[in-house]
């Protein structure tokens, strides 16, 4: 199966997503999506840093200098708690929008 | 997104960019090191990783303006840079620069000054609570019509009766001597009903208000002194609360003092309030109308709903006292209504109008210099458009720079208003003052800034999109050739002239008919020697000065006392001094003349020396003596007015006429005396009718004393003579009479100068303004003219070219200017000082003059152009 690119509102989620679950850094954020995904989810890079500034102006991730896996300085983010907030509304919309489509997909030709 | 996070970005972005740049670097940098590391890992050789990463990773730089522009900072970049380069290209033309702050400046300032003015004669609420729920209230003459005070009875009815209000409450000045502490003491009073200054929602900031009992007759005295009296009288001693003092010879207990805050326009300089007491007798009184009345109106209930429901007690008092109240109607209207008519708050407006026009043609001015200057930058733009330039970018440029050019101009207007409303503030004699909002303390607060910032920005948005929007359609090939859209510009810019020039025409006019009006004010007759006069007004207040026999015996003998003082030349008393003191209005009916016609005259009670002391000629007849004592038959000194009205021709000495109700009081006139100017300075003198103090003793009258020579302190004289007649008499407001017609005429003055000045500011202004385009219009036909030269057109045939366009546009401009003046003009009829606001010489000669001036600014410029050798014009294009 070919890789998925991710519409930019989807973007926006997965990145919540993968940030509520530990502080990482950019790249950090993009080998976790992946490797959720299953490798399904493939995330552009050109993509990835303008998401995570625009996240950042909103305020729903913060950022700040830490140390990487191997002592690199590297800028971590992390959920604020309007991001969690966020994170929960974005979830339920999603499946709200996924479970929809499902039963749209999942229709059967009714008998006349 | 919350606006603190916004903000912060926005600050970072702003003020920490190199470190927000390093960050930005650093991170992707450790981004594509990762990764490279991790494809070495899996097994691809360094070299070979690192390139991956790289390409993989794209071109850095629009990944980083992609990030900035997810922080919001490409707006603010954008700004920044077009503001730095309007500082650049400003720099580049220091001249235009100058002008145009400096013009804009003015505008502004002069703009801003006159705001403080109307925005508390008309625009800020008054400092009460819920002020739009105060109203005044009048009793009208249904059948004459007019606005008049109302009687103790209906007060008494109405305050009982009318659901719709919280309070109802009369009021009246009352003229007070203070006694029983120091000296004794003239003070501003008012005598009001108990909840007056409850219902204003001022609370005493020392001791209690009044309280519903204090208005019972016979109930202990008591007032409440204003925070003025109590500093200056007092001495701001708080023991003053219980003290008892007198209060025109009554002893009263001081229960509170007002805060230093309250002032009421209405009152003006009240510094004691005393209860409204009624007695039996006056509360039955339908016939006097001697209150005013202010009101509150219930927050259930609207104005129009209060109005009915006062109208309606009116109809039932009607039906009940048809005797006195059968054409008695009510008028209600708001207090803030009342206070700027009293106050002539129209007046400001109109000023404000003639400044705004003044401001306009100043916007316009520079508008027009922006157009000039974007056509000569027409190549630059088109070069800029030819290399990417986005025209929406470039229009947001062109505003920025005009925004701030104008913002620069209304930061240098602030010290321009300051100034100016400064002086405005000190020209106001410090006499008037308690009768103008808020004191007459006027100057540039917060209010003024936040109206000055955003005239400025309205006014930055709206004409420098005009300049910039010129570039909307600019077509890159033809605008690098050149002469793309100088017809466009020229037609704008030819309609900002034409407004230019209207607009003057209106502020021209107006000027020109206050100016008028001040050169004849300074020339005009009073009709009386004002020199070396003082006036001070006398209140006889105390209980033992009832009766009229006495009043008229004290003023005999305070002018017998002030004549006999060394340096007096002449004193007397009356209780109508021009430009003093308004006195009463009777009707009278000429005896021997029509039964059904009566007319009005202006009343006046005086001693004798009168005539004598004002210098005003006695044209026939005698004025009065001794003999005319209070049992003699009644005679009166008429004025030449109503000897012409009256008796045209022929000399009334000997005459009578008949005022009072019933026309029952007959006078017979002994002499006619001059004309003098009264109160409101009409061109047209009215009837004045003389009586002499002994037949009618008046309790107030305005003692007038002319020293024989200058620099005497005559107030000092006079507050000797009051005192060594009666040590417990006080003598109230003194000045000199030239004071008092320098306070009556402060208005005309003041008003004069301002609008003299903005006419000044308003045709310079206009004629830069015709100088310019002129200017820029001559040189884009420079190779036209060169052409016509060469084939032999005379250079006075060039000059004549340029000149008939422009004299025809402000032959245009200065038809729609008239019909703009005469509207003005009509608003501002009541400061002008006998001028019809319709006078053609002034409306002639200010288009001359405005003519005059159009023809001199484009007069130089097609000089120059007829001058220019053509050879060299043709060379040259």
């Amino acid at each position: 199966m070919a890789k998925q690119d991710v519409l930019q509102g989807t973007l926006d989620l997965l990145i919540l997503k993968a940030v509520s679950l530990e502080p990482m850094h950019g790249y950090g954020v993009l080998l976790r999506i992946e490797q959720l995904s299953g490798g399904k989810l493939q995330i552009l890079q050109g993509s990835l840093y303008p998401a995570l500034y625009r996240l950042e102006t909103r305020g729903w991730i913060a950022a700040h200098w830490g140390e990487s896996e191997n002592n690199r300085r590297a800028k971590f983010y992390k959920l604020t708690a309007e991001g969690r907030r966020r994170l929960q509304a974005e979830t339920e919309n999603w499946e709200r929008l996924s479970s929809g489509i499902a039963g749209v997909l999942n229709a059967q030709p009714e008998q006349s | 997104m919350s606006l603190a996070t916004r903000l912060r970005s926005l600050f970072e972005g702003a003020f920490r960019r190199s470190r927000m740049e390093a960050g930005m670097d650093e991170e992707l940098r450790f981004h594509r090191e990762r990764y490279a590391a991790d494809l070495m890992r899996s097994g691809i050789p360094e070299h070979d990783a690192e390139l991956r990463a790289r390409r993989e990773f794209g071109a850095i730089e629009p990944l980083k303006e992609e990030c900035r522009q997810a922080r919001g900072l490409r707006m603010l970049d954008e700004a920044a840079q077009d503001l730095r380069y309007a500082v650049r290209s400003f720099r580049r033309s220091p001249g235009f620069t100058f002008a145009a702050i400096l013009t804009l400046a003015l505008g502004f300032g002069a703009n801003t000054a006159l705001f403080t003015l109307l925005d508390r004669a008309m625009l800020r609420p008054l400092p009460y609570p819920d002020p739009g729920r105060l109203v005044v209230v009048s009793s009208t003459d249904l059948k004459a019509g007019g606005r008049e005070s109302s009687s103790p009875a209906d007060l008494v009815d109405w305050r009982s009766e009318l659901p719709a209000f919280q309070s109802i409450c009369g009021w009246n000045r009352a003229a007070i001597t203070l006694t029983g502490w120091g000296d004794a003491e003239p003070v501003p009073g008012v005598v009001a009903n108990f909840d007056f200054l409850g219902m204003l929602g001022v609370e005493p900031q020392l001791g209690r208000g009044f309280r519903a009992q204090d208005e019972t007759p016979g109930a202990p005295r008591v007032a409440i002194i204003g925070a003025g009296l109590w500093r200056h009288h007092f001495g701001s001693n708080p023991d003053v609360i219980g003290q008892t003092v007198q209060v025109n010879g009554v002893a009263t207990t001081i229960v509170g003092v007002l805060p230093v805050t309250f002032h009421l326009t209405l009152t003006g300089n009240t510094e004691i309030w005393l209860p409204l007491v009624l007695k039996p007798a006056d509360r039955a009184d339908r016939r006097t109308l001697r209150f005013n009345v202010i009101a509150r109106i219930r927050k259930e209930y609207s104005l129009a709903q209060a109005r009915k429901s006062f109208e309606a007690a009116a109809a039932r008092l009607a039906v009940a006292y048809p005797a006195t109240n059968r054409n008695r109607g009510v008028a209600v209207r708001t207090l803030r209504d009342e206070i700027i008519s009293t106050t002539s708050g129209e007046n400001v407006a109109t000023i404000f109008g003639l400044v705004s026009c003044v401001l306009l043609i100043a916007c316009f001015n520079v508008a027009n210099l922006q157009l000039g200057r974007a056509v000569a930058r027409q190549k630059e733009i088109a070069v800029r458009l030819g290399i990417g330039a986005g025209r929406m970018r470039l229009i947001r440029q062109l505003l920025t720079e005009n925004m701030a050019l104008f913002l620069a101009g209304a930061a240098v207007s602030v010290g321009i208003a300051v100034c100016m409303s400064r002086w405005l503030a000190n020209s106001i004699p410090p006499i008037i003052r308690p009768t103008l909002p808020d004191r007459g303390n006027f100057h540039v607060d917060g209010r003024a800034l936040v109206y000055l910032l955003a005239i400025g920005i309205a006014a930055g948005l709206i004409f420098g999109l005009a300049p910039a929007l010129q570039f909307r359609k600019l077509d890159v090939a033809r605008g690098l050739k050149e002469s793309a859209f100088r017809a466009a510009g020229g037609r704008i810019r030819s309609a900002l002239v034409l407004a230019e020039i209207a607009l003057a025409m209106i502020v021209l006019v107006s000027a020109g008919l206050l100016i008028g009006g001040l050169v004849r004010m300074s020339g005009a007759a009073p009709g009386f020697d004002p020199g070396g006069v003082t006036a001070a007004n006398v209140y006889l207040t105390q209980p033992k000065l009832r009766q009229p026999a006495a009043r008229a015996a004290f003023f005999d003998a305070v002018t017998a006392q002030l004549d006999a003082t060394p340096g007096v030349e002449s004193a007397s008393a009356a209780t109508l001094v021009p430009f003093f003191s308004e006195g009463d209005s009777f009707r009278y009916r000429v005896i021997g003349g029509p039964l059904d016609s009566s007319h009005v005259a202006a009343f006046s009670s005086i001693t004798p020396a009168f005539f004598h002391t004002l210098r005003i000629p006695l044209l026939q007849g005698r004025t009065f003596s001794d003999a005319d004592t209070s049992d003699a038959p009644l005679v009166a000194v008429i004025n030449q007015a109503m000897a012409d009205r009256e008796w045209r021709g022929r000399n009334p000495v000997g005459e009578r006429f008949a005022i009072g109700p019933d026309f029952t009081r007959l006078f017979t006139v002994i002499g006619v005396a001059g004309n003098t100017q009264g109160q409101n300075e009409s061109d047209i003198f009215e009837p004045q009718i003389y009586a002499s103090h002994r037949q009618f003793p008046a309790t107030g009258m305005v003692l007038l004393v002319r020293m024989a020579s200058r620099g005497r302190n005559a107030a000092a004289e006079i507050r000797r003579a009051v005192r060594t007649v009666d040590p417990m008499q006080a003598v109230a407001l003194t000045m000199t009479m030239e004071q008092a017609i320098t306070a009556t005429r402060a208005s005309f003055v003041i008003v004069g100068q301002m609008t003299a000045c903005f006419a000044v500011v308003a045709i310079l202004l206009a004629a830069t303004g015709i100088y310019g385009v002129t200017a820029y219009a001559v040189n884009a036909r420079r190779r036209e003219f060169g052409i016509r030269m060469a084939l032999g057109a005379g250079r006075r045939h060039v000059v004549a070219i340029v000149l008939r366009r422009w004299l025809a546009l402000a032959a245009g401009g200065m038809a729609i200017g008239i019909s703009g003046a005469l509207l003005a003009t009509k608003l501002l009829s009541s400061l002008l000082y006998h001028v019809k606001p319709t006078d053609p010489p002034t409306f002639i000669a200010t288009a001359a003059f405005l003519a005059a001036i159009a023809a001199a600014a484009s007069y130089i410029p097609a000089r120059r152009a007829a001058n220019a050798d053509p050879a060299q014009v043709l060379r040259d294009e």
